[in-house]
């Protein structure tokens, strides 16, 4: 499996894609097999070609020698050719084998993982660098390990080919390059560590521009006039790190220089060792080294200055970086799952009597100071609650734990009497339904926007549009062009734009066919203009009257700012500092003229009807209030 | 006036004159020596193919003693110190390319970004022209690519193959063939990968986009909560899958396609390089040319053809990246504002008369027949529904908008004759979509009024006033510098405290007017109330605009404006529109209903 318990290495990499793409890294292994032979067999066939050549030359009854090794240079060359749009499209063909596999496992292992790890930007990152990209960068560690192989064994089969001429000149090029690859290798780890550094510089300069250059801050960029400051501030962020890398760049061009340069240099004693035997006859009378299998050594050396200076260096810095994603990698694999957390809901509704919250606290994790404390409330089947409280005092908190977000809190919190972390992740989703601040917006059509909410009938075409009346989303549909089948996000083509106010909506409706038997709203109505959102509370409390009647069981908690709205409520909890301080209906609350009275008669000072102290204020500097 | 530049009138030779100045200009000196480098690099190149020869001919005399040890030696030792000094000049250029072409990145990028805050705001609303803003950071490298590139078709190429050109000729006047037979497969390579990847778009982007929004929907991180609670992972990760087919055929289709171009392509290639091979060995077998002449140019073939296809590679690529190039221009030409800074006292009338306002492209006016009178000192508070209109007539009061018919005026300053520096000057506002600024918390107040030096007892006591303690070391660990980002390792604030923040920052920057537009929906009620009580005790004695769909208060300024879809149907205090019972009074009664 791919997301098993195990650590990943350079080896479990290799061993992974082998088993998602075997066909692939049998053709690529016998690929690079031949292909390092390649440049050796490309000097000795040169040089015999060289050779025969310049013996035709002489004797054009020899012509036919030159045949074979032209012959096997064409055939090198055919392979160069045509080899690599094969592996090109081999490397397509596994790059989908594995995308097929990856996509579904990264989706369930990012939906398994605990909420947590999405409540904290650092988590977030690693989720991110560890699964963006994810297909390229397996066989980016496979393409890495072959590219090295190449070089080594065009190296090796040089010194081979040397040794075979004079034994001990390769035993000199070997020593006489080590230097080289010291230096390469010290700089490309330098070019790495500084890369990483100025990385953060570049985001902040990129961010500064991102500022300047936005469409959303217009308004503030125009008003405030800042832009001249906060490009000086550009330029000096972007010129500090460009200064620092121009200095290791400058560093590592002097060193890339110097090691391909010491290359060169054993080269030249390679090729003085060598010149003799060219030239002067040995003990028999027959010049050893010929001139086309000396040329074709001369040329071999200068290539690999050319190459080495690059390779080396480039080869360490692409190390490091895969040795940092493997620890990413690593990192999202050990982030700890939630059993079962992809179940569907329970199909089975149950009968939803009572919520207790006993002796309840909470702190969120990596947190010193508790967001909640010691909570104490009970909620009954058909009544109507409403939770206020300031930002911050805890009611988005109680959401989350109610529908199981976290499961570490302190005290018991009992469903009909049943600890809720003794349910099963379907019955928990079967139990809840939520309108959260930031719903979302799916990327599908209107009406599997709000199908979704009852996941086990997405076919049940009347309870839709039953809920699209109810919420009056009728005309908007109407207005539609391929009515509920339109798309209503800009991912597909055709896609329409709603406001604001209008998915709102869509989620309350999502809410509404939603068969779980606890609604919560969580200040779901902030886009709607006034009258809208009366509306909408006004249907909603129908639809709890509606339920009543027909005597379904079930409780509605909301949460909302605008304290009028809560009077809609049978109860009202009152949240201050992670403590339910207030718990009660409109008027025994009022009644008790505390906390909540205060909330309340600041907001409705507002609608009072107060004539001549509101005349009065701009000369009296808002003397109403004071 | 080059404003209404269109795709097609920024040709070629019009890219060259923008963008030449503009890679020239930071660096001059550096920009010769580049050029001067990679002249000399190519000399280079068709020097090593002259001194290789000289080096094997000799060799190769020497063994047949036609010449001595000694010759033999001094041809080595000219072959190494030449390919010494090639290496050299190869590492100065590519050194001086990075050097080169991150300043002048910078240089470019400070452009754009100052020209951001010149341009007309309303370009920001036209489709086309948010493109070319958007594109316009994307296309800044390209274009210094370009300039490199087509200088470098001189100072490169021609070189080369004028230097290439006579070394062949005077070796054997039919070799110029040589030439022939790398550049044609190269050029007709080119040609035709244009004119056949132009037509071979990519069909796998629309499904692409498909595919990871639904990964995003099934376990992102702004789905993962509620795709969990509803339980509808299975029905998204059933949808990945279904993507993931098409996708993946998309792309193989893609890649059969390309693999069949390049097929042919190679094909040219290699019978081009076939010819060279035969053309040499007949040359050789003829006496025509010596074997160490032999040898330097059949050493020489593959650089030749690494030469012609990164040439031909650049063009492609280059026509792929004239599109983002075109961008960055159209965006350079979007005029700037020249008007004149005047002196405007902010504590006369504004007046509009006539007004009406329409969005690029758009088909209605936003805003239709405006006549509003604003006194200094009065506070105005605008009301309507969703899409009413309010936000947009802000922009034409405080000028950010032009009116697109009537005149918008202050004192007795028309809005169009001055720069937007003038025109807000001593104003401010606090906004809807108030920027939360990965900056410290200080900064995020400070600039508002970056023109000044910081205050920073100033800044710490807007903050108080506004409830954001500073000195909490629980919230803000290191007070006023707290860096406001996780991303720049700093800490998260809520919504709640980043609305005060902004209004913090609008309060911070001295004004005679300033506009509050609904920047409260996440703040609680005790909260809301004290801001709003706050905000009029500060704006006493300045001319305040408040936009606001909570009627409770509208009610506390000295005049209404409500709107609908675009016009002002009600305007007066609040018991005169209560009377009037109008679309207001609907409002008042709707919201204040849940308060009797």
């Amino acid at each position: 499996m791919l997301f098993g318990k195990k650590k990943y290495n350079y080896l479990t990499i290799l061993i992974l894609y082998f088993k998602l793409a075997p066909g692939a890294v049998i053709i690529k292994t016998i690929n690079n097999i031949i292909g390092s032979v390649i440049p050796t067999l490309n000097i000795i066939m040169t040089a015999k070609f060289l050779d025969n050549a310049v013996a035709a030359v002489e004797d054009h009854s020899k012509l036919s020698k030159v045949f074979f090794p032209l012959g096997a240079i064409i055939a090198i060359l055919l392979f160069n050719y045509y080899v690599k749009i094969m592996v090109n499209l081999i490397n397509t063909n596994a790059g989908n084998k594995i995308r097929k596999f990856v996509a579904l496992a990264v989706a369930d292992k990012k939906a398994a993982i605990k909420f947590k790890y999405y409540e904290h930007q650092k988590s977030v990152d690693v989720i991110n660098r560890a699964t963006v990209n994810l297909e390229v960068n397996l066989q980016g560690f496979f393409d890495q390990i072959f590219n090295a192989w190449g070089i080594i064994a065009q190296i090796v089969g040089f010194v081979i080919v040397l040794g075979m001429q004079l034994w001990w000149a390769s035993l000199v090029f070997v020593v006489t390059c080590i230097p080289s690859f010291v230096i390469s290798h010290k700089f490309g780890k330098k070019k790495y560590d500084v890369d990483k550094e100025m990385t953060k510089i570049d985001r902040k300069a990129a961010y500064i521009s991102g500022i300047l250059t936005s469409r959303d801050t217009i308004e503030e960029r125009y008003t405030y006039g800042y832009t001249e400051k906060m490009n000086q501030e550009y330029i000096n962020k972007y010129e500090v790190s460009r200064i620092a890398r121009k200095k290791v760049d400058r560093k590592a061009w002097i060193s890339r220089t110097a090691s391909g340069m010491l290359v060169l240099i054993s080269g030249v004693i390679v090729i003085l060792i060598l010149l003799p035997l060219a030239i002067f006859p040995d003990a028999s009378g027959n010049i050893k080294l010929t001139i086309g299998m000396f040329t074709s050594l001369v040329n071999a050396i200068f290539g690999f200055s050319q190459q080495l200076q690059w390779a080396i260096s480039t080869h360490v810095s692409d190390f490091k970086h895969k040795t940092e994603y493997l620890k990413d990698l690593n990192k999202f694999i050990e982030f700890e799952e939630d059993e079962n957390s992809d179940c569907l809901p329970d199909t089975s509704i149950i009968k939803l009597k009572s919520i207790e919250f006993k002796n309840v606290s909470f702190k969120y994790p990596g947190t010193q100071s508790y967001i909640l404390k010691n909570i104490n409330i009970k909620l009954v089947s058909g009544k109507h609650y409403s939770i206020v409280g300031m930002n911050g005092a805890g009611k988005t908190t109680l959401t989350k734990l109610l529908t199981r977000l976290y499961e570490d809190y302190e005290g018991e919190i009992f469903i009909n009497g049943k600890e809720l972390r003794e349910y099963e992740q379907s019955e928990i989703k079967a139990l809840s339904a939520t309108v959260y601040q930031d719903f979302c917006r799916y990327p599908l059509d209107f009406y599997n926007n709000i199908a979704i909410g009852n996941v086990n009938n997405i076919q049940d075409c009347e309870r839709i549009e039953n809920a699209v009346n109810i919420i009056g989303l009728s005309r908007i549909v109407e207005k539609l062009p391929k009515k509920y089948e339109t798309p209503i996000t800009k991912v597909k083509e055709g896609g329409i734009d709603l406001s604001g106010g209008e998915w709102q909506k869509i989620a309350l409706a999502r809410l509404i066919v939603n068969p779980a038997p606890l609604k919560i709203l969580d200040e779901p109505t902030t886009e709607l203009d006034p009258i809208s959102e009366s509306k909408v509370y006004e249907q909603f409390k129908e639809i709890i009257n509606h339920n009543q009647k027909n005597k379904s069981t079930g409780i509605t908690i909301f949460t909302s700012h605008r304290l009028g709205l809560t009077k809609l409520a049978d109860e009202i909890i009152v949240i201050s500092e992670g403590k339910a301080v207030e718990i009660g209906s409109f008027d025994e609350l009022m009644a008790k003229d505390t906390i909540y009275a205060e909330m309340f008669k600041s907001q409705s000072e507002w609608y009072k009807e107060n004539k001549e102290d509101d005349k009065s204020k701009k000369k009296n500097g808002g003397g109403v209030y004071a | 006036m080059l404003k209404n530049k269109t795709k097609d009138s920024i040709n070629f030779f019009y890219m060259i004159k923008k963008i030449y100045p503009m890679c020239y200009k930071p660096q001059p000196g550096y920009f010769v020596y580049k050029q001067i480098l990679s002249m000399l690099l190519n000399v280079f190149v068709g020097m090593n193919v002259m001194i290789t020869q000289m080096f094997f001919d000799t060799v190769y005399n020497a063994s047949l003693r036609k010449s001595t040890f000694y010759s033999a030696i001094t041809a080595l030792i000219i072959y190494v110190s030449f390919k010494l000094a090639n290496d050299i000049t190869n590492a100065m250029n590519s050194f001086s390319w990075n050097v080169q072409i991150a300043k002048i990145l910078g240089y470019l990028n400070s452009k754009i970004n100052k020209k951001s805050g010149l341009i007309d705001p309303v370009e920001y609303e036209n489709p086309k022209r948010l493109d070319d803003i958007n594109k316009a950071i994307k296309g800044a490298e390209p274009a210094v690519i370009f300039c490199f590139f087509t200088s470098g078709l001189i100072t490169r190429y021609v070189t080369f193959f004028i230097f290439m050109g006579f070394y062949l000729v005077s070796l054997k006047s039919t070799l110029i063939l040589c030439l022939l037979f790398v550049f044609v497969p190269a050029i007709t390579a080119h040609i035709l990968r244009s004119s056949v990847f132009s037509k071979l778009e990519d069909k796998a982007a629309p499904i692409r986009r498909e595919f990871e929004a639904y990964q995003d929907a099934a376990s992102g991180k702004n789905f993962y909560k509620e795709t969990r609670n509803l339980g509808s992972f299975r029905y998204f990760k059933k949808l990945i899958e279904n993507t993931v087919y098409s996708l993946n055929a998309a792309i193989w289709d893609a890649g059969k396609r390309s693999a069949l171009i390049d097929l042919g392509l190679n094909t040219l290639s290699f019978i081009g390089y076939g010819g060279v091979l035969l053309l040499l060995l007949k040359n050789l077998l003829d006496g025509e040319i010596s074997i160490g002449a032999f040898a330097a140019v059949y050493s020489s073939i593959g650089m030749l053809f690494g030469i012609m296809e990164e040439f031909t590679s650049r063009i492609g690529t280059h026509a792929d990246n004239f599109e983002l190039i075109r961008n960055f221009l159209r965006f350079l030409i979007i005029p700037s504002d020249n008007r004149p800074n005047l002196k405007i006292n902010k504590r006369d009338n504004i007046v509009i008369e006539n007004a009406n306002f329409r969005y690029p492209n758009a088909n209605k006016d936003a805003l239709k027949n405006i006549n509003l009178t604003i006194k200094p000192g009065e506070t105005i508070a605008i009301v309507g529904e969703n899409g009413a209109g309010k936000t947009t007539l802000v922009k034409l009061l405080t000028g950010l908008y032009k009116p697109t018919n009537g005149s918008v005026k202050i004192g007795k300053t028309d809005v169009n004759t001055t720069s937007y520096r003038s025109l807000f000057e001593k104003v401010s506002g606090v906004f809807q979509k108030y920027q939360r600024y990965a900056l410290t918390l200080k900064e995020n107040v400070q600039i508002s009024d970056l023109k000044n030096e910081c205050n920073e007892n100033k800044v710490e006591e807007t903050l108080e006033q506004n409830s954001i303690n500073v000195k909490n070391k629980d919230i803000f660990p290191n007070g006023l510098d707290t860096m406001l980002s996780r991303e720049f390792d700093g800490i998260d604030l809520s919504g709640g405290q980043w609305q005060r923040i902004a209004i913090a920052r609008g309060l911070y920057r001295d004004s005679d007017i300033i506009v509050l537009d609904e920047p409260t929906a996440a703040i609680d009620p005790i909260e809301e109330s004290a801001i709003y009580k706050k905000f009029m005790k500060i704006s006493e004695d300045k001319t305040a605009i408040i936009v606001t769909h909570r009627m409770g208060s509208a009610k506390i300024a000295e005049r209404i404006i409500v709107m609908k879809d675009g016009e002002i149907t009600e305007m007066g205090d609040h018991d005169k529109l209560l009377n009037d019972d109008g679309v207001y009074a609907e409002m008042y009664n709707a919201q204040s209903g849940w308060y009797k």
